[in-house]
């Protein structure tokens, strides 16, 4: 036996190095798979295994601030199909397409995808559809509950309610809003299989129960809603608007009662597949009342109102004078009633009767910083901090901007924006005590054991007027109603403040008027705004187009709470026969009826009053706005010639005087120095050679 | 009959360490199999019992001075030459090769002997030789004695166990010593044999194992597959494990062979990386105390011996254990002491044995 050699020895030296890398490599390797890698392997080794199929939480019922149902989800189910699990495709595909309505070949096309282990078949199937199937007992096909979202009331509050998508999330309104209470919590079925990705015949199913979503209690009452929609709906229909929205709001709480924009739409199988493109349904569900802001005019005169008595610029028996305009900084801005001067007024007197020189001499008073300062605590320019999806917050001037002129428009309601929203929102601290409240439309969340979730408590954000001002302020207002300019929303008996307005929008011609009431006006339960855009039929004032639709919503929600009117407390209205103004001018016909008692607004602008609004003879209440229609006299007594006259609209001065001098005829600047939006007489009339046409123009350059 | 004085020097620790590798594996094996949830521990008590026999064989391999072995290695050698023709005339084909032979559910895989008898055959050859190969006579010998062995189980065909024969060689060539010339010609024919053997040797199946090796995730749902279950497998032990018998890869036969050649994956998986760690730091431990043993035998038969041993073992857990982590392609090799096979367990305890043997007997013996 030969001896171990000294080369043999070193070579072990050297297969004891090797070696000795060998396992350290081993034991690199390992660490990186489990300790490195592990987690990411753990998840994937869990992935393979476990089946989930996910089952769908039944979602929070939306309810009005009395329980009644606005939106609710009923569960439909949903056939699900595991292709590896398919015994016998072809016949499965064959006995599933009667029952389920569908093309045999798409199905089989769905169950033989293997690269899928679970796929949906049909979504949302019937109760009874998804029995016959479950009666065939087809290997690889499953079920699964999905809840289905219905409205039971319809259009009603789709604009507070908004609508889910079809995995049941929320997308708009209360239900995206409130969507993570809604919503609940998915729950699963985790089911085993094994290296081939079939389900284990014995394994056991994993369930993990969903959690059902939490009820949502609105402060909406549905049918204080019901009359808001039924009101403005009809305001919609009457003037031919584009659009109509009302706001009802608690002026104590914030809590809203009621919002509605009309034209609305169906939030059940929402979008319905009339609304094709995007746009449409951005169209059909955009909540104006909450997200479009607008020039509030008159009604913002409350705000400088406010303002100005808390401030102490003006009491309500300060004394002014109107010559139907006020000076501002070398300008003459006129007074809605330019032609008929209010003369001597009170504040009080000047707030009836509406007149733009008095609030633009209070606005004055004050001066941009105070009235500014007020403008901001009334919440103006910013959210309100309202309970719905994108709300707006308004346009305010930089305050650096404001000048003699803007601060003079500002105080009469031109020249700054708001939402309909933050209009309720900032009146109703006017004439609830002179606290700002966070306006809101959920009362409560309650879990499904009736526990509160969530209690919405009101919310005061700041003071902005002394409790002394507002209790100043209301029977002001109630004296616009009782004796103003508001008079069209006068209901006998109940004690109702409010203020009309009226505003151009920035496209000429198209008008947005606007009523804002709270009633009762001793202790104030709700304030109503309805907004009516771009009326066109005839009239576009606030005391008729909008007073009307606010004047129903109080007298039916004060039926509905059971408060009934008060006539005897009231001094009995007198009433007036109306005088005939017709044929007189303009001038004339507005004294004699101010003479009579009576108030009036021009719906046809001209110099003779050829209509009114009601007709002579007619028993009416003092204070009753009469409508005048007016045609200019040269229309009149130039009527009956021969010269057609030409449709001037949208030209220029220039462009008209041409195209009115090549047939002989003469112009006449009205109002405004842009475009011509308005002509007298009415293109097609005939008339003689020489006549005037008198054209009124767009503000602007 | 043994001389008690040599049983002091008896390594018990290496005994120690291979029993705790078998009970691991006996462990691993009962999850494998779900005996947990079945009840039955048929496979893990079948292990259990080759692992006595085994151990009894041991006490009798180290009873024989390693020399007498040494004399007696031509027979030993023709033995299994012998058993390797049977299985090829009479043994059972399991999963397309033909290594069992046996009746019912009792069998043996002569190919596991073979091992022993090739590594004690050419010991026995080189230690006669004055400095290791020199002559193309010695060379070719040495040659021969590995090739018909090599050859019979290509036959059968069993990659895993002939890349197992051409390790032995490989490292008792190397130690033992050869010249250059006769290294380099294995190599230079190794290399070229390689395009001849994947053209003409290997099936296709081994074929796909190779390629999937370099790119497991080429084939995720075929032959990858099992690769990338097992390092799935291996990962998602992390540091603690997931615990016996809790483990979602072995328990739901995602891990192939994982009582056999995949043993590993399931410990890895269900006992985590402390005791993967720990089990490959025995093995290192078993391998670095047979070294030593080598290095001071005191002949150069009984180095020989335990070289191709430690070639034989320390491949076989490299290869195996690699194979299970993605670094080394798969083949059908268990590893030592913990995958389920009885002439596996039996040939390592004798193996562990002959070690034991030459490692007790270096020592002068004092009087």
């Amino acid at each position: 036996m030969g001896s171990i050699s000294v080369t043999a020895r070193k070579r072990l030296l050297w297969l004891l190095i090797i070696i000795f890398m060998l396992f350290i490599a081993l034991i690199i390797r390992l660490g990186w798979l489990q300790i490195k890698q592990g987690p990411i392997l753990q998840q994937k080794a869990y992935n393979q295994w476990a089946r989930e199929i996910s089952v769908s939480p039944k979602r929070g019922i939306i309810y009005d601030r009395n329980g009644r149902i606005l939106a609710q989800s009923a569960s439909s189910e949903t056939i699900i199909v595991r292709p590896l699990d398919i015994v016998d495709p072809e016949g499965t595909a064959d006995k599933l397409a009667p029952i389920i309505d569908m093309d045999r070949d798409e199905i089989l096309k769905i169950i033989t995808d293997k690269t899928k282990s679970e796929k949906w078949l049909k979504r949302q199937v019937s109760k009874e559809e998804a029995n016959a199937v479950r009666q065939l007992g087809l290997k690889g096909i499953k079920f699964t509950e999905e809840a289905k979202r219905y409205y039971p009331n319809e259009n009603l509050a789709s604009h507070i309610l908004g609508f889910v998508g079809r995995d049941g999330q929320g997308l708009d309104g209360v239900e995206l809003q409130y969507d993570k209470y809604l919503k609940g919590k998915e729950g699963k079925i985790v089911t085993q299989t094994d290296g081939k990705a079939r389900e284990l015949p014995m394994s056991p199913e994993q369930y993990i129960k969903p959690q059902d979503g939490d009820n949502v209690y609105l402060t909406i009452d549905a049918v204080i809603q019901h009359f808001a929609e039924k009101a403005v709906e009809q305001a919609l229909l009457d003037n031919k608007a584009k659009k109509a929205i009302g706001v009802v709001m608690d002026p104590k709480t914030g809590e809203i009662l009621a919002l509605t924009n009309k034209p609305d739409f169906n939030p059940n199988g929402f979008p319905a597949p009339e609304l094709k493109t995007a746009k449409d349904i951005e169209e059909a569900t955009r909540n104006a009342a909450v997200k479009d802001t607008y020039e509030p005019g008159s009604t913002f005169k409350i705000i400088t109102s406010a303002a100005g008595l808390d401030s102490g610029a003006v009491k309500p028996d300060d004394t002014f004078y109107d010559p139907g305009y006020k000076i501002v900084a070398g300008q003459r801005i006129k007074c809605w009633r330019s032609y008929n001067p209010h003369g001597h007024e009170t504040f009080v007197e000047g707030v009836q009767n509406s007149c733009n020189p008095v609030f633009m001499e209070v606005g004055e008073r004050m001066g941009v910083n105070t009235f500014y300062n007020y403008i901001n605590q009334f919440g103006f320019g910013q959210k309100t901090g309202l309970d719905l999806p994108g709300e707006g917050r308004g346009l305010l001037q930089k305050q650096d901007n404001v000048g003699p002129v803007e601060l003079a428009t500002i105080s009469f309601g031109q020249g700054i924006s708001v939402t309909p929203v933050q209009l309720v929102t900032a009146i109703s601290a006017a004439v609830n005590g002179g606290q700002l409240i966070t306006p809101h439309v959920m009362k409560q969340v309650k879990d499904n054991d009736g526990n509160i979730v969530v209690d919405n408590k009101p919310q005061i954000v700041r003071r902005v007027i002394s409790e002394q001002t507002s209790e100043t302020l209301r029977p002001i207002l109630e004296s616009v109603v009782s004796e103003g300019t508001g008079k069209a929303a006068y209901i006998e008996g109940y004690r109702i403040g409010g203020k009309t307005g009226t505003a151009e929008t920035y496209q000429a011609g198209k008008y947005i008027s606007s009523f804002v009431a709270f009633a009762p006006a001793d202790d104030p339960k709700i304030v109503v705004l309805v907004v009516v855009q771009e009326p066109n039929a005839g009239t576009y004032f606030g005391s008729t187009v909008a007073a009307p639709a606010v004047k129903s919503i109080i007298s039916d929600t004060f039926d509905y709470w059971g408060i009934k009117p008060n006539i005897e407390g009231q001094q009995p209205i007198e009433t007036i026969t109306v005088p005939d103004v017709r044929n007189m001018t303009l001038e004339e016909a507005s004294k004699k009826l101010d003479e009579a008692g009576l108030t009036h607004e021009i719906a046809e602008e001209g110099s003779i009053v050829v209509d009114m609004m009601p007709k002579p003879g007619a028993k009416v209440p003092s204070n009753t706005v009469i409508i005048l229609y007016a045609e200019s006299q040269q229309a009149l007594s130039e009527a009956q010639g021969n010269i057609e006259v030409p449709d001037l609209f949208g030209l220029s001065i220039r462009e008209a005087e041409e195209e009115l001098e090549k047939i002989g005829l003469k112009l006449k600047q009205g109002k405004g120095n842009g475009l011509i939006i308005d002509q007298r007489p009415r293109a097609g009339t005939k008339v003689k050679e020489g006549a005037e046409v008198i054209v009124n123009m767009t503000e602007g350059n | 009959m043994v001389n008690k004085r040599f049983i002091k020097y008896i390594d018990y620790s290496l005994i120690l360490a291979v029993t705790a590798i078998v009970f691991v594996g006996l462990f691993a094996i009962s999850s494998a199999t779900g005996a947990h949830d079945s009840g039955d521990y048929s496979t893990a008590r079948m292990q259990l019992m080759w692992f006595i026999v085994g151990f009894i064989a041991m006490i009798i391999i180290i009873s024989v001075d390693y020399k007498t072995i040494g004399d007696m290695a031509v027979y030993i050698y023709v033995f299994c030459l012998l058993m390797l023709v049977t299985v090829l005339l009479f043994g059972k084909e399991v999963n397309g090769s033909k290594s069992w032979l046996g009746y019912g559910g009792l069998g043996i895989q002569p190919s596991e002997f073979a091992k022993l008898g090739v590594i004690i055959m050419v010991a026995k050859a080189m230690s006669s030789y004055e400095d290791g190969i020199k002559t193309l006579k010695q060379f070719i010998t040495v040659l021969i004695y590995i090739g018909i062995p090599l050859v019979l189980i290509l036959k059968q065909p069993d990659l895993g166990t002939a890349l197992v024969f051409i390790a032995i060689a490989l490292g008792m060539f190397v130690i033992g010593g050869i010249d250059y010339k006769f290294m380099l010609t294995l190599i230079g024919t190794g290399a070229a044999a390689v395009p001849l053997a994947w053209k003409y040797v290997l099936e296709d199946y081994q074929k796909d194992r190779l390629l999937i090796f370099l790119d497991p995730y080429s084939d995720p749902m075929g032959s990858g597959f099992n690769v990338i279950q097992s390092m799935i497998a291996i990962g998602s032990g992390q540091i603690t494990g997931r615990g016996l018998y809790h483990g979602s890869q072995s328990q739901l036969n995602f891990v192939p062979e994982q009582y056999t050649d995949f043993i590993f994956s399931v410990v890895g998986e269900e006992l985590g990386f402390i005791v993967c760690a720990s089990l490959i730091a025995l093995y290192a431990y078993i391998i670095f105390k047979s070294i030593r043993i080598s290095f001071r035998s005191k002949d150069k038969f009984g180095m020989l011996m335990v070289i191709g041993i430690i070639s034989m073992l320390g491949f076989q857990i490299f290869e195996n254990i690699g194979m299970t982590m993605g670094i080394m392609p798969v083949t059908g090799i268990p590893l030592p002491f913990m995958s389920y096979g009885g002439s596996s367990l039996f040939t390592n305890m004798i193996a562990l044995g002959l070690i034991l043997n030459v490692g007790m007997r270096q020592h002068k013996i004092k009087f």
